[in-house]
């Protein structure tokens, strides 16, 4: 029998008229879902703070991101639904599309809706709910100074303040940590399954613990004198510099190997994904 | 493990495209009408044949546009088995198919499940209810606390094996049974006619640990 090919555009068409039709009501009601929501927030901080909110304020870019770790977990974090029961494990297991196929289609719907969708509706619904607080603010406010509802503009949505300015390889630890997080989400959900909202950061606190732990343990190995109990019990700690040697100007070993480490930790939670997601059976 | 020349475990899509399986427990979206789930898997089976789906709903009774959440639990096994036959895939496995059918259903399923398929399809059933099915099985495959206990093409065991009810014990049996009928029993084929295969007290007899595999006078018999 001859063997089609692993990756066929084709397929993934039908993979996505498959998704549209099974989940259609699930994404609809995670879009409409969270526009609501960030209206909701956009209500609760404008009425709280008896002030204003336009793009221009640190509000906007806080609301942003929280709402990218809220995706990041709800959206991202419950990838392969058809996983969860066994019934449907079996038909989307046995769908004649190749492993690759399956991956390939469904990363590329979570992180449309991450990259994509996601600033989209949140551009929307801050509208929506600056225009809200525009309609009735003033009702309950005598001084209500919005008098524009802001434009999405891109610039807005960086990250980092001066980030243009920072070196190269900080750079790359900032990114690779926004990186990061999905990535590591979306290992978690064919690991974790339902409760990969729970059991990812609580995975992740734990690492933080050890990495920490790491660093008091070697810093007191290489000098005992940072690591101190005092007679009440109290401990004194401290971390021993390593910004030497430095391979680049002002950018230590340390630094070009943590980026290194980052990048190479969001490549390969893709990689245990794919396999995670080759090892399941019917 | 082999199967049309793949490994099963390793999901090949080629593979998947030529195998159908329904399971016994519901496991179709319930949001969709049969109608719109044929048309969103058929893409995926080269050999989809949509008249002989339709013919099947039709034929089942089952109405194509309603929401598969709506149907009954024989109606959604109806929608699978059509979906099976009509898939034109070279292997159908099929896990309880008549469990849940009315009688009238069970025989629509039988004749539409000989008349549907070709000479290259194999479809192989898994079933506790022997009787809704034993006179369409060309091989049966005794399993027993997950062992292959018997494989055998149902024509040997006609012509090895003599089944027949007595009022009393039969001298030379290989395996009897007390029953409301009285003792039926399994005897080495000799020079009796050939009967109906009993698969129920056949299925007794090898679980029981008669060796039934060594009276078949063919070759292709098989145990475990």
């Amino acid at each position: 029998m001859k063997t089609a090919k692993a990756i066929s555009l084709t397929r993934m068409g039908w993979l996505l008229q498959y998704y549209w039709a099974t989940y259609k009501t699930t994404y609809l009601t995670a879009i409409f879902g969270f526009i609501g929501l960030i209206i909701l927030v956009y209500q609760l901080i404008l009425f709280s703070n008896h002030g204003y909110l336009t793009f221009e304020t640190g509000y906007v870019h806080g609301i942003f991101l929280s709402g990218y770790f809220v995706i990041c977990l709800l959206w991202v974090g419950q990838s392969f639904l058809a996983l969860r029961n066994p019934q449907n494990a079996k038909s989307y297991l046995m769908l004649p599309a190749s492993i690759a196929e399956k991956y390939i289609v469904e990363l590329s719907i979570k992180m449309a809706g991450l990259l994509i969708i996601y600033p989209i509706i949140f551009w929307g619904a801050s509208n929506l709910g600056l225009g809200l607080f525009q309609l009735f603010g003033p009702l309950f406010f005598t001084n209500v100074t919005i008098d524009n509802i802001g434009i999405l503009e891109w610039k807005e949505f960086w990250l980092i303040e001066n980030f243009g300015e920072q070196l190269f390889f900080i750079k790359l630890i900032l990114l690779g940590l926004f990186a990061l997080i999905p990535s590591l989400i979306w290992a978690g959900s064919l690991i974790f399954g339902k409760y990969n909202f729970i059991w990812m950061p609580f995975s992740l606190f734990v690492v933080y613990l050890a990495i920490s732990a790491t660093s008091i343990a070697l810093s007191w190995i290489m000098d005992p004198g940072t690591l101190s109990i005092s007679i009440n019990g109290q401990v004194k700690y401290e971390i021993l510099k390593v910004d030497q040697p430095e391979l680049l100007p002002d950018t230590p070993l340390i630094i070009i190997m943590s980026a290194i480490w980052i990048w190479l930790a969001v490549v390969l939670s893709y990689v245990v994904a794919y396999f995670k997601l080759k090892e399941k059976q019917v | 493990m082999s199967v049309l020349g793949f490994s099963p475990e390793q999901r090949n899509q080629t593979f998947l495209s030529e195998v159908f399986f329904v399971p016994d427990e519901n496991f179709l979206p319930g949001h969709l009408s049969a109608e719109r789930y044929q048309q969103i898997l058929q893409p995926f089976y080269p050999r989809f044949d949509t008249e002989i789906f339709t013919r099947l709903l039709d034929r089942f009774e089952v109405d194509s546009q309603e929401k598969i959440k709506n149907l009954s639990f024989g109606q959604q096994k109806k929608v699978g088995l059509a979906m099976a036959l009509s898939s034109g895939c070279a292997l159908i496995l099929l896990d309880e198919p008549t469990n849940g059918l009315d009688i009238s259903s069970k025989s629509a399923f039988r004749k539409e499940l000989i008349s549907v398929l070709s000479e290259d399809q194999t479809v192989v059933i898994a079933t506790h209810l022997i009787r809704d099915l034993e006179n369409i099985l060309d091989r049966v495959m005794i399993l027993d606390q997950g062992q292959i206990k018997l494989d055998a093409d149902l024509s040997d065991l006609a012509d090895s094996l003599h089944f027949g009810v007595s009022q009393s014990e039969v001298s030379g049996a290989i395996y009897s049974q007390s029953s409301a009928l009285g003792v039926q029993f399994i005897q080495e084929r000799t020079t009796q006619a050939q009967t109906v295969v009993n698969l129920e007290l056949l299925f007794e007899g090898v679980t029981s640990g008669v060796p039934i595999a060594s009276f078949l006078s063919k070759t292709n018999s098989l145990t475990a």
